[in-house]
C-alpha cells in the first residue's frame, strides 16, 4: 500500500515538472519545438502523400521538424474532432477535406464538426477535380451525349462511393444541374466502382482522371468529363463539363486547420510556410506530375469565402434530396 | 504487355542488385517476421511503420522494403497461430485450426517447419503466376463483378458453418461477428447503425483491436483463469523441421488445390489473402482425404491454411499492378508507393518502366526466399517461446496486444474495444464458442451485405440473376454442396445399406 502511495505521489511531481517545463516553452517565440500534423487516413494513400508533402516544404520556413500523425477514421472526422478540442497553440494541426461540411449537413452523419466555427483555417492548398469514367466501348464520347443517352434510357446505373462520402453527393450534383435519373450504385470505394464500370457491371463511374489512369491507359475506361474549372495540365484531353456547357465544380480539396482560438500571429506564421511551401517548385512539381489541382485560399477574406461557398453547396445538394440535417 | 523471364533477369537485377537494396529486403523481411509472428502486433501496423521511410527512397528500396515485409508478414502471423493459438494477422487465423494442436503435442518445431516452408512454395508459384500471367489475368479480374464476389464471401460464410466442432456452437459464433459487422454506416444507405454518435465508430469497428481482443486478450485470461501451467513445459521436440518426404507426397493435392483457391481467390480485385485461406481450408475439410482428422493437428491442414494465403499474396498484386486496383490493404499501400514515385500502374508501366515492372517480380521472389531461410533459422528461436514460463509470457504478449490496438489509428477508443473484445473472447470460451468462426462472421459480413444488397441494385432486384453468371452460379452451387455433402453421403449410405439389406433379404 505504502509503495503505492509513493508511486502516485513521484507520478504527480513527474506530471508537475512536464506541465512546467510546456508552460515555459510557450513563452517563447511560435514556434520552439517541433508540430504535429494529425492526418485522418492511413500511411500511403493519396491524401496521406499530399499532406506529407506540403509538410516537408513547411519545414524550412518554420525551422521545426512538422510531424506527421496518422489518425484514420470516419473520413477523417476522428483527426479532426481531437485538433478541435486541443490546445490552441499552433503544435497541433490536421488536414480537413471538404467531406467535413458533407457530415456536417448530411442528416444520416450522427457525429460532425462545424470548419466554419471548430477550426481555425491555416489555408487550403489543393483541389482536386471530380470526373465521369464510362466504359471505353460506350456508347457516349461526351457528358453532352451520356446526358442525352440517359434521357433516353431512365434510370442506368452509374457507380459511385458510399452516401456519406464526396464522391456520391457529386452524382447528385450531376442530377441537380442536368435533371437526368440515374439510379446510383454505391460501391465500398472509388477503385471498386471504377474496377465495375471497366468491367461494364455500371455505365459509368465517378472519379477523378488521377484515379482512373491506369484503366485508360489499359483502355479500359474512358473520361467524358472532369468537374474543374479549366482542363487539367496533366490530362490536356479532358474536357470539362463548364465547356460542354454543364456548372458543375466538384472534387476533394485539402486544407490545413488548428484548433478554434489560435492566436492571430500563430495563424499568420503558418500560413505563411504553407504558402511559400505551395509555391515551391518541389510541390508544384510534385502536383503537376501526379494530376492533382492546383488550388490556394490563405486564412483571411478568400479562404473564409471559400468556406462558406462550400457550406452552402453541400447544404443545398442535400436539401434538395430532403437529406440535410 | 507481355513479358519474358530473360526480360525480368535483364532488366529487374541490375536495380535489385545493389547493396542498399538488398540490405532493405533483410530489413523488410526481419521486421515482417517480427511483427507477423507477435500476436497483438499485426501487418496493417508493420506496413503504417514502413511506408513513412520509404517516401524518400527510390522505387527498388521502396519495394525492396515493402515486399519482402508483404510476404514475411503473411507467413510470420502463422508463428503467433500455431505456438499460442493467437494468430498475428487475419490471414493466419485458419493456421490455428492444425497449427496450434500440432505444437501442443510437442511438435511445435515441425508445425513451424510445415508453415514456413508451404508459405515459400505457395508463394514462389504465386510469384511466377504474377510474372507470367499478370496482364492476361488482370482483364479476367476485372470481369468479377459484384455478385462473383457475393458468392466467394457466401462461400467463405459456408466454411464457418462446419469449422467447429459443435456446428450449434460455430454458429453461434458467425451470427456474433456478423452483427458485430453492422456496427458502422450503411454502405448502401448512408444510415448510422449502433454508433451512438462516436465518430470512431462511424466507419465500423476496427478490426485489428477486435481480433487481437478475441483472439489475445481472450486466450490469456482463459489461460490463466485455467491455472499456468508454472514450470511444466510441454516437451518439445526439435529434431524435424523440414516436411518429412511421405507427408511431401500425401499432400500434393493439398498443395495444389491450396495453391489454385488461394491464387484464384487473391487475383479477385479487393479480395485477398485471409479470405483465400478461409476457402482452401473449408475445401480440405471437405473433400480432402484426411477431412475427418482437420482440426486434430494434421499437416494438410497447416498447407491448406499457409500454401493459400502466401499464393494470394502474389496474386493481389497483380491487379494493382496492371490496373491499379488493389486486392488488400496491403497492396493498397504498394499503390501509394508507385503513385508516390510518379509510377502510374498499368499498360504504360509495363511499357515504360519495365525494369521497374521486373524488380518488383525479383523483389517478391526474393522476398519469398528470404522469409523461408530466416523462417527456418529462426524457428529454434521462435519454438523457445513455449519454454518461457507463462508468468512472464503472458504479461509480455498483454502489453504487446494493447500496443498493437493503440498503434494501428493512435486510439485509445481502440484500446477500450480491446479490453471489451478480450472479455467476450474470455466468456465465449468459457461456453466453448471458438473465436475464429466469430473473426470471421466479422470479416465476411461486411461484404456478404454490401455486395448482396449492390448486387440486387444492379439486377433490379433479381435473386436469379446471381446464378447467371458463370463463376458466381459455380461458387454458390458449389457452397451449398460443401453444405450438404455429409449429409447426402450418408444418406447415400444409408440406402446403399438398406439397398443390401433388402438384396440379401430376397436371396
Amino acid at each position: 500500500m505504502r509503495k503505492n502511495v509513493v508511486f502516485v505521489l513521484v507520478l504527480v511531481l513527474v506530471m508537475a515538472t512536464m506541465g512546467f517545463a510546456a508552460g515555459a516553452a510557450e513563452e517563447e517565440v511560435f514556434p520552439s519545438r517541433e508540430i504535429s500534423l494529425y492526418i485522418g487516413f492511413a500511411a500511403g494513400g493519396g491524401t496521406d502523400v499530399l499532406g506529407r508533402r506540403i509538410a516537408e516544404n513547411m519545414e524550412p520556413e518554420l525551422g521545426v521538424p512538422i510531424v506527421i500523425d496518422n489518425r484514420p477514421g470516419a473520413g477523417a472526422l476522428v483527426a479532426n474532432q481531437q485538433v478541435a478540442n486541443a490546445r490552441p497553440d499552433g503544435y497541433t494541426l490536421s488536414l480537413l477535406l471538404g467531406n467535413q461540411f458533407l457530415q456536417k449537413h448530411y442528416k444520416e452523419a450522427d457525429a460532425w464538426i462545424d470548419p466554419l466555427e471548430d477550426v481555425t483555417l491555416i489555408g487550403v492548398f489543393n483541389r482536386d477535380a471530380w470526373g465521369i469514367a464510362v466504359p471505353s466501348d460506350a456508347p457516349y464520347d461526351t457528358f453532352d451525349e451520356f446526358v442525352r443517352y440517359a434521357r433516353a434510357n431512365p434510370g442506368i446505373q452509374v457507380g459511385s462511393g458510399p452516401p456519406g462520402t464526396l464522391y456520391y453527393w457529386t452524382w447528385q450534383a450531376v442530377i441537380a444541374e442536368t435533371g437526368i435519373d440515374l439510379t446510383i450504385v454505391p460501391y465500398d470505394g472509388t477503385a471498386q466502382s471504377l474496377a465495375a464500370a471497366a468491367g461494364e457491371e455500371v455505365a459509368a463511374a465517378g472519379a477523378g482522371p488521377g484515379e482512373a489512369a491506369s484503366l485508360m491507359d489499359g483502355g479500359l475506361v474512358k473520361m467524358i468529363g472532369v468537374a474543374a474549372d479549366e482542363r487539367i495540365d496533366a490530362f490536356p484531353d479532358i474536357p470539362t463539363f463548364a465547356e460542354q456547357g454543364f456548372d458543375i465544380v466538384v472534387g476533394p480539396w485539402r486544407a490545413i486547420v488548428g484548433p478554434p482560438g489560435m492566436p492571430d500571429d500563430v495563424v499568420q506564421t503558418l500560413a505563411n510556410a504553407l504558402e511559400t511551401a505551395y509555391y515551391s517548385d518541389a510541390f508544384q512539381d510534385f502536383i503537376r506530375e501526379n494530376g492533382h489541382g492546383a488550388f490556394f485560399r490563405g486564412p483571411g477574406e478568400d479562404g473564409r469565402a471559400f468556406f462558406e461557398a462550400e457550406d452552402r453547396f453541400f447544404y443545398s445538394l442535400m436539401a434538395a434530396q430532403g437529406q440535410a440535417r | 504487355m507481355t513479358i519474358s523471364f530473360a526480360d525480368i533477369l535483364e532488366l529487374g537485377l541490375p536495380l535489385v542488385l545493389d547493396g542498399s537494396v538488398l540490405l532493405l529486403a533483410v530489413i523488410g523481411t526481419i521486421t515482417g517476421l517480427f511483427v507477423g509472428a507477435m500476436p497483438g502486433l499485426s501487418s496493417v501496423m508493420a506496413m503504417a511503420i514502413l511506408i513513412p521511410l520509404t517516401y524518400r527512397m527510390s522505387p527498388p528500396q521502396a519495394f525492396g522494403l515493402l515486399l519482402p515485409a508483404y510476404a514475411a508478414g503473411t507467413f510470420g502471423g502463422a508463428i503467433g497461430a500455431l505456438l499460442l493459438n493467437i494468430p498475428g494477422t487475419g490471414a493466419a487465423i485458419m493456421t490455428t485450426y492444425d497449427g496450434y494442436p500440432m505444437a501442443q503435442r510437442g511438435e511445435a518445431g515441425y508445425a513451424l517447419g510445415l508453415s514456413c516452408v508451404y508459405s515459400f512454395v505457395g508463394g514462389i508459384v504465386s510469384a511466377f503466376f504474377l510474372a507470367i500471367f499478370a496482364p492476361v489475368v488482370a482483364y479476367w479480374a476485372i470481369r468479377m463483378g459484384t455478385r462473383e464476389y457475393f458468392a466467394v464471401a457466401v462461400f467463405g460464410l459456408g466454411v464457418i458453418s462446419y469449422l467447429s466442432p459443435s456446428l450449434v456452437k460455430g454458429l453461434i459464433g458467425g451470427a456474433i461477428g456478423l452483427l458485430l459487422a453492422t456496427v458502422g454506416m450503411d454502405s448502401i444507405t448512408g444510415v448510422s447503425r449502433f454508433t451512438f454518435g462516436h465518430a470512431e465508430l462511424a466507419g465500423g469497428l476496427e478490426f485489428v483491436p477486435v481480433m487481437i481482443g478475441i483472439f489475445g486478450l481472450g486466450e490469456i485470461m482463459y489461460t490463466v483463469e485455467k491455472g499456468t501451467r508454472e514450470g511444466a513445459h510441454l516437451p518439445q521436440k526439435f529434431g524435424r523441421m523440414l516436411p518429412r518426404m511421405k507427408d511431401v507426397i500425401r499432400c500434393i493435392p493439398t498443395t495444389v488445390r491450396s495453391i489454385v483457391v488461394g491464387t484464384f481467390i487473391g487475383v479477385i480485385p479487393a479480395s485477398g489473402p485471409t479470405i483465400g485461406a478461409v476457402a482452401s481450408y473449408g475445401l480440405e475439410k471437405r473433400i480432402g482425404k484426411r477431412r475427418e482428422e482437420m482440426g486434430t493437428g494434421v499437416p494438410e491442414g497447416i498447407i491448406a491454411a499457409e500454401a493459400a494465403n502466401n499464393a494470394g499474396t502474389g496474386a493481389a498484386i497483380v491487379p494493382m499492378i496492371t490496373l491499379g486496383i488493389p486486392g488488400d490493404a496491403v497492396t493498397a499501400v504498394l499503390l501509394g508507393a508507385l503513385m508516390l514515385h510518379n509510377l502510374r500502374p498499368g499498360p504504360t508501366l509495363f511499357t515504360q518502366r519495365l525494369d521497374v515492372v521486373a524488380s518488383i517480380f525479383i523483389l517478391f521472389f526474393l522476398g519469398n526466399v528470404l522469409f523461408l531461410i530466416f523462417g527456418l533459422l529462426g524457428a529454434r528461436i521462435f519454438v523457445r517461446v513455449l519454454r518461457t514460463p507463462q508468468r512472464i509470457l503472458l504479461p509480455i504478449v498483454a502489453a504487446l496486444c494493447f500496443i498493437g490496438a493503440y498503434a494501428v489509428r493512435r486510439s485509445v477508443f481502440d484500446v477500450h474495444i480491446l479490453v471489451i473484445f478480450g472479455i467476450v473472447g474470455f466468456l465465449l470460451r468459457k461456453i466453448g464458442v471458438t473465436p475464429a468462426p466469430l473473426i470471421l462472421g466479422f470479416i465476411l459480413g461486411p461484404i456478404v451485405e454490401s455486395t448482396l444488397r449492390r448486387g440486387l441494385i444492379t439486377t433490379q432486384g433479381s435473386f436469379a440473376a446471381f446464378f447467371a453468371r458463370p463463376i458466381s452460379a459455380f461458387l454458390l452451387v458449389s457452397t451449398v454442396l460443401l453444405l450438404v455433402s455429409p449429409g447426402l453421403i450418408r444418406l447415400a449410405r444409408f440406402l446403399r445399406t438398406r439397398y443390401r439389406a433388402k438384396v440379401e433379404r430376397q436371396v
